[in-house]
């Protein structure tokens, strides 16, 4: 569902080879799969069909923060009235994104996919505005993650540290061991040729 | 108007609706909403699977249509909150969901909403959500 692979597609990222350290050996460090995924954030954020299809862009890291923006688009208009974005824009842009944040902090490639989620509208968003969201995971066991994001407009108020608030969201994700369903370890990320190396792609081998 | 056709309004008037492929019709005395598969909806592209903001996206859309329905007002109904569970993954095929009204208030609608794809029972995602009903124009009655 709105699983963000540990496996980043290493041609939309432009390189030629696999780069995904242990992809030849098994044993890469754990502090070079978190580096990995850190480097690879854009490229795990910004390859999901959907994502580009509501145009949402990758801004990039804050210490483990993930933050990106929404543009405002006429097609994703929700009220025709009034010319706000849709809910499920934000709801795609904070899912997406707390997904991320459980992705970027791990040693381990895993899979994740949310389990929950919720999302305060705390005020309309405003029309023709950027709508901009960071997200953090707090809690990291072995099997969950627990995340939190939030939505804003950027604003010169005074008292308001830049930042008016639209949204809030509250998630859990799962974190799959992705021997029962591995990505693509190189290659167009088609479901053919993953698992090429630890193998085991199933189609049918669903998520959570 | 008939509900259908008011549905068929609320539709045309909302491009984001369009733009996940939305639509939703009365079948004997339920509302039921489809997002047909489409390739832009995928999350994970190596299951495949659908997006969870997909599949949040047409949950909102048909508790929204749901409760515009209720209020035969032409505003839009403001979503306060949702709450999406995600209890499989979803295919690559088409989503169907439908809606009720859990409690009405006065101003503020308690709505549940459930999805699911090729079998009623097999849920992929619920939502619950707190709407503010949209006050009827002044001027329009």
């Amino acid at each position: 569902m709105a699983g963000v692979m540990t496996t980043p597609d290493d041609t939309s990222a432009g390189a030629a080879t696999p780069t995904k350290p242990g992809a030849d050996k098994s044993a890469a460090t754990p502090g070079e799969i978190n580096a990995f995924l850190r480097k690879n954030a854009a490229t795990l954020f910004t390859r999901v069909p959907f994502v580009q299809a509501l145009g949402l862009e990758f801004i990039g890291l804050d210490g483990d923060r993930p933050k990106a923006r929404a543009p405002w688009r006429e097609d994703v208009v929700g009220d025709p009235d009034t010319g706000i974005i849709h809910g499920g824009v934000l709801t795609a842009l904070l899912d997406n994104l707390c997904g991320l944040s459980v992705v970027i902090g791990l040693n381990e490639f895993r899979s994740t996919a949310t389990i929950d989620l919720r999302i305060d509208y705390l005020r309309s968003a405003t029309p023709q505005l950027d709508i901009l969201a960071d997200a953090e995971c707090y809690r990291r066991t072995r099997n969950v993650a627990f995340v939190r994001g939030r939505a804003w407009h950027e604003t010169d108020e005074p008292g308001t540290d830049g930042m008016k608030m639209i949204a809030t969201a509250t998630g859990v994700f799962a974190l799959n061991n992705p021997s029962r369903w591995s990505g693509p370890l190189s290659g167009s990320g088609g479901a053919k040729d993953g698992g090429a190396k630890d193998g085991k792609l199933k189609d049918g081998g669903a998520a959570s | 108007m008939t509900r259908n056709a008011a549905l068929a309004e609320f539709i045309e008037r909302m491009p984001f609706a369009r733009k996940i492929g939305f639509t939703c019709a009365f079948h004997g005395d339920e509302m039921t909403a489809t997002m047909p598969y489409a390739g832009a909806l995928v999350g994970n592209a190596s299951l495949p699977a659908l997006h969870g903001g997909a599949l949040g996206s047409l949950l909102e859309l048909t508790a929204m249509a749901q409760v515009y329905l209720h209020t035969q007002s032409p505003k839009m109904p403001r979503t306060i909150n949702v709450t999406i569970d995600y209890l499989r993954s979803a295919g690559p095929s088409d989503v169907f969901a439908r809606a009720s009204l859990r409690k009405l208030g006065r101003r503020i609608v308690s709505v549940h909403a459930e999805a699911w794809q090729g079998e009623r029972d097999r849920l992929v995602a619920t939502l619950r959500a707190s709407m503010m009903i949209a006050q009827p124009l002044p001027d329009e009655g």
